[in-house]
C-alpha cells in the first residue's frame, strides 16, 4: 500500500494506492485502495522522454520523505482516448512514489518545461528517431 | 464571498492552520507567503483545475485491458517505423 497524504488533485478523499505492473507491459496501473472503481494507468516517463527529470522542492521531499534520491520512483499518468494512437501522458504533474517508506504524490512542475498532454505515440518515435539517428552518425 | 483588506506583512487565518500572508504588492501583482500543513495542497489557481481536469479525464471510467492496449499500440509503432524507414 502507498499512501498519498494529499491525495490525486480532484481525488482528494481517496489517499490509499497500489501499483499494479502488468506481465510484459510498459503499463501499469495506480490503483485505489479506498474506491475499487478508481483507478489510472501509468508508464515512466522516460520512456518517452529520456532526459526527463523531476526537481522536487523541500517541502515536497519532506511530504514524501526521501533521503536518498534512489528512493524515488516516478510515473507518468496517461490518458487514454478511443484512438490509442492519441494517448498522452501528463509531464508537468507526474506521481512520485518513495519505494521506501510507501508515500506518495502528484508533483506539480511549475518551470513551464512540460504540460499535461504530451503524445505518447509521437514522443516515443521521436527519441527512437533520434536515437537510430545517433547511432547511425 | 469574504472580502478582507490587508496591507504588506498582515496575513488571514483560514481554520487553525493555513496562514496567508502578503509579502509584497507591485502595480496589479500581489505576493503571498502561504504556510499550511503536509497534507493541504497549495497551488496557483488555474494549474490547479488543469491538473486536476486532466487527471479526471485519465481515470478510468471502464476496466481496460492493457494487454489489448498495448497491442493495439504497438502496432501503430511498427506502422510509424515501417512508415519512417521508407523515407
Amino acid at each position: 500500500m502507498i499512501v498519498f497524504p494529499q491525495g490525486i488533485l480532484g481525488f482528494e478523499e481517496y489517499k490509499r494506492y497500489t501499483v499494479v505492473n502488468q506481465e510484459d507491459s510498459m503499463f501499469a496501473f495506480l490503483q485505489s485502495l479506498d474506491e475499487p472503481d478508481l483507478a489510472f494507468v501509468v508508464m515512466y516517463p522516460e520512456l518517452v522522454d529520456q532526459s526527463y527529470s523531476v526537481i522536487l522542492t523541500k517541502e515536497q521531499i519532506a511530504l514524501l520523505e526521501i533521503d536518498e534520491p534512489e528512493d524515488g520512483e516516478v510515473y507518468g499518468i496517461v490518458t487514454i482516448p478511443e484512438n490509442v494512437a492519441e494517448m498522452t501522458i501528463n509531464l508537468q504533474a507526474p506521481i512520485v512514489i518513495n519505494k521506501k517508506k510507501r508515500l506518495g504524490a502528484q508533483i506539480v512542475m511549475m518551470d513551464g518545461k512540460y504540460h499535461t498532454r504530451h503524445n505518447v505515440l509521437a514522443q516515443m518515435h521521436a527519441s527512437a528517431y533520434y536515437k537510430a539517428r545517433e547511432a547511425h552518425a | 464571498m469574504l472580502v478582507l483588506t490587508r496591507k504588506i506583512d498582515q496575513g488571514i487565518m483560514i481554520g487553525d492552520n493555513v496562514r496567508v500572508i502578503v509579502v509584497d504588492v507591485r502595480g496589479d501583482q500581489v505576493k503571498l507567503g502561504i504556510e499550511a500543513p503536509r497534507d493541504v495542497v497549495v497551488h496557483r489557481e488555474e494549474i490547479y483545475r488543469e491538473i486536476q481536469a486532466e487527471n479526471a479525464r485519465a481515470a478510468l471510467k471502464a476496466a481496460v485491458d492493457l494487454r489489448k492496449v498495448q497491442e493495439a499500440f504497438a502496432a501503430h509503432r511498427s506502422a510509424q517505423k515501417s512508415e519512417q524507414s521508407s523515407d
